[in-house]
This record gives C-alpha cells, sequence and structure tokens, in this order.
C-alpha cells in the first residue's frame, strides 16, 4: 500500500483538531435567561443576550487560575450568570502548548439572568 | 423612567420560524432599575406611562402597535405589520397584602398575587414556590410569558382546573394613550382589590356584571398589566 506521509499528517491533524474542539455549558435549572429581542443569533442562544469573551490571558507558571469578572452592563443587567459555555479548540491547545502554558486562549460564551 | 430601544426591522419571525411576517419597528422596553426606583409599584407606574408614549408615538404615526411575549404561538396571532412591543422584561410582581384587598373579597389573601405581563410561567411559579405556592396545572414547558398564555387559553389544564386564563381574577389594562385609559378590571360579584389600592396602580376601576362562573375557582389572583390591545377584552372569559 502507498504511504503518502502528507495525507497522513493532514489525517492526523485533522483528527486533533476535531477531537480538541468542544463546549461544555452549565445551565442553571432556575431563573431565566435575559432575554434580547433584537439578537438575529440562529444557535442555541436565539433570542438571549449573549456575552461573548474570545481573548488570550496570560497566566504565569505558578498560578493555575484565573478570576474573570462579570460586570453589569446592557447584556447582563443582573450581574448573575444562567448559562455559562466554555469552548476548548485546537489553536488554544496549539498556544497553550507552543507558550508553556503561559498564553492560554479563552472563549467562553455567557448570558445572564433576566433582570 | 423604563428605558425603550426600538429596531427598524422589515420582518419578525416567531420562535419556530412559522414566519417570517412583516414588521417595521420593534421596541423592547426596560424597567427602571431597582436602585434608581427602589419601590416596585413606582417601577410598574412609571412602565405603564412609557407604554402609553409608545403607543401616542405609534398612533400618530398612524400605525398599529401589538405586544408579544415569548413569540411561542406558532402562526401569526403575536405579529403586527407595523410595530411590535416585546413585552419580556416588564416582569414586576408582588404577593398582595390582605390590607389591601376590598372589603368583599372572598379569596385567600395569601393566594393573591400581582404578575406583570411578561412574567415567564417560569418565572411565575418561581414567586409563587417563594411564597409556600403553586400553579394547580402547568404545561410541557415554561418560557410562555403570563400575557401570552392568558390571551390565548393555554398552558395546562387538568379534569378540574383550567390554564392560566383560569388563575386571574382581575385584569390591569392599558388600553390608550390618556390618563384614563389604565383599568383595572374584575367582576363585580368577586371583588378583590380595595379601591385604595388600585388607585396606587393609577388605574380607573371597572366593576362588571360577569356571567356566573360554572365552577367556583379558589385559586387565587393573578393580576396583569396588559399592553394596549382593545380587542383584548373580548377575549377574556370570566
Ligand atoms: C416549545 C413550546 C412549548 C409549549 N408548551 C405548551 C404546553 O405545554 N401547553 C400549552 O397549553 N401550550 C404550550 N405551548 C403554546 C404556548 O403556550 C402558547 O403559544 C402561548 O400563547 C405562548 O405565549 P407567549 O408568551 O409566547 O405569547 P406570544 O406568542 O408572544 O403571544 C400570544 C398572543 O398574546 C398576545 N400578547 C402577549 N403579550 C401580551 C400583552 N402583554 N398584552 C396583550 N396581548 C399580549 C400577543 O399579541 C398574541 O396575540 C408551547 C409552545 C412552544 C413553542
Amino acid at each position: 500500500m502507498h504511504y503518502d506521509p502528507i495525507s497522513y499528517f493532514l489525517l492526523l491533524l485533522s483528527v486533533c483538531f476535531l477531537t480538541s474542539c468542544y463546549s461544555v455549558r452549565l445551565r442553571n435549572v432556575n431563573g431565566t435567561p435575559q432575554p434580547d429581542p433584537f439578537s438575529d443569533r440562529d444557535d442555541y442562544y436565539r433570542g438571549m443576550a449573549v456575552v461573548e469573551v474570545d481573548t488570550t490571558i496570560g497566566i504565569n507558571m505558578t498560578s493555575k487560575d484565573f478570576t474573570y469578572l462579570i460586570k453589569e452592563k446592557e447584556a447582563c443587567e443582573s450581574g448573575k450568570i444562567n448559562i455559562i459555555e466554555y469552548r476548548s479548540t485546537f489553536g488554544g491547545l496549539l498556544l497553550n502548548a507552543i507558550t508553556f502554558g503561559k498564553k492560554r486562549k479563552v472563549k467562553i460564551k455567557y448570558v445572564c439572568e433576566k433582570p | 423612567m423604563a428605558n425603550t430601544k426600538s429596531k427598524l426591522l422589515t420582518e419578525w419571525d416567531t420562535l419556530h420560524n412559522n414566519g417570517p411576517f412583516p414588521l417595521k419597528l420593534l421596541y423592547q422596553t426596560k424597567l427602571e432599575g431597582e436602585r434608581e426606583m427602589p419601590k416596585k409599584l413606582d417601577r410598574y407606574n412609571d412602565v405603564a406611562l412609557e407604554i402609553q408614549r409608545l403607543i401616542r408615538e405609534s398612533h400618530h404615526a398612524g400605525e398599529g402597535f401589538r405586544a408579544y411575549g415569548s413569540a411561542w404561538s406558532m402562526n401569526t396571532i403575536a405579529s403586527h405589520k407595523d410595530r411590535m412591543h416585546f413585552n419580556g422584561f416588564m416582569n414586576l410582581s408582588m404577593p398582595i397584602r390582605a390590607a389591601d384587598c376590598h372589603p368583599n373579597n372572598t379569596y385567600d389573601p395569601t393566594n393573591l398575587f400581582l404578575f406583570e405581563c411578561g412574567n415567564t410561567i417560569k418565572e411565575v411559579s418561581e414567586t409563587l414556590a417563594e411564597n409556600g405556592k403553586s400553579l394547580k396545572t402547568t404545561g410541557a414547558s415554561s418560557g410562555q410569558t403570563l400575557a401570552g398564555c392568558v390571551s390565548t387559553g393555554v398552558h395546562g389544564s387538568a379534569l378540574d382546573s383550567g390554564s392560566v386564563q383560569d388563575y386571574v381574577v382581575g385584569l390591569n389594562l392599558i388600553i390608550g394613550p390618556n390618563p384614563n385609559d389604565i383599568v383595572y378590571l374584575e367582576p363585580k360579584s368577586k371583588p378583590a382589590l380595595s379601591d385604595a389600592f388600585i388607585q396606587t396602580l393609577n388605574s380607573r376601576v371597572i366593576r362588571f356584571q360577569a356571567k356566573p362562573m360554572h365552577k367556583e375557582r379558589a385559586i387565587g389572583l393573578i393580576i396583569i398589566k396588559y399592553l394596549s390591545i382593545h380587542t383584548l377584552m373580548s377575549r377574556i372569559v370570566w
């Protein structure tokens, strides 16, 4: 059988890409998500006021956590969370690996409690 | 002061995409913040003035104005080709005190609550649970608004109790832009609220002769601040 290293590499890459990309969502059983009638989203968050955080944070070798403050703003009037979704991506893992954990990609979506 | 935002649109759709249906302008009104206006009744009356302003604005523009809740009705009923108003943020609720009941009130005051139109069934159930109460029946999902349920006669019925509209013993309606256009309706034979309390809602009281109910329903009061739907009154069956 002919063995093509490039296709093998691409296959491996797409397997890594697909398997490292996932989301975990936490949702309150109580309470109601803040609605947004003006939103034109068509996904799980249809009609909800979603806040998206897509950023890179710096974490030094010793600190193991990072606190992100949820502030009251238009899309989060109550300042209380109803749904939060954390997404892990291949790019994020790669960034983590090549910076030896100093830089972390943070991709979060959250919806606050209806005020 | 309650705050309204609007968005120019060409179409609007229900949650389950039964449309799209034509629409020109979509409004949403948020209540004044608790910190700026701590008393619920003040916020309740304040947002009523804002809704009246929007009615006036639509009237002057020669356009229609229709309230909607969660857009869960799977047809055109909630849509209007001109202007629509999303009510979800109008979700105040409070128990009624015995002192605020009518002298001839026959309901147990602890069963009486005031709910604003945009409360979802889930919010209603949570408020009731905090007070050791519950709705007698409920449907499968609970994101519908109280006003949406009452005006379509839905959400849970059993052999011995009806759906949401059957819990209502009084209605607070905004029927137009003028000071006299906020009315509180309840049957003459079963008054629930005192005139003094109704006055604090800046409302004109209308006690009407209701058709006798085929069955006595003991469950408590839900009073709803409704938006101006002139046809709504004809849809209320006591
Ligand atoms: C996923 C899902 C589950 C459901 N489950 C059930 C169930 O278990 N049992 C059941 O009986 N039904 C059920 N329904 C039907 C649903 O309860 C009704 O369609 C209900 O009318 C939806 O309420 P809404 O707040 O979305 O109202 P909308 O669809 O937004 O509006 C309904 C009507 O009410 C009017 N309206 C709304 N608010 C006001 C207001 N403040 N003033 C004046 N008029 C107003 C609108 O103009 C419109 O005519 C379900 C629907 C869905 C989509």
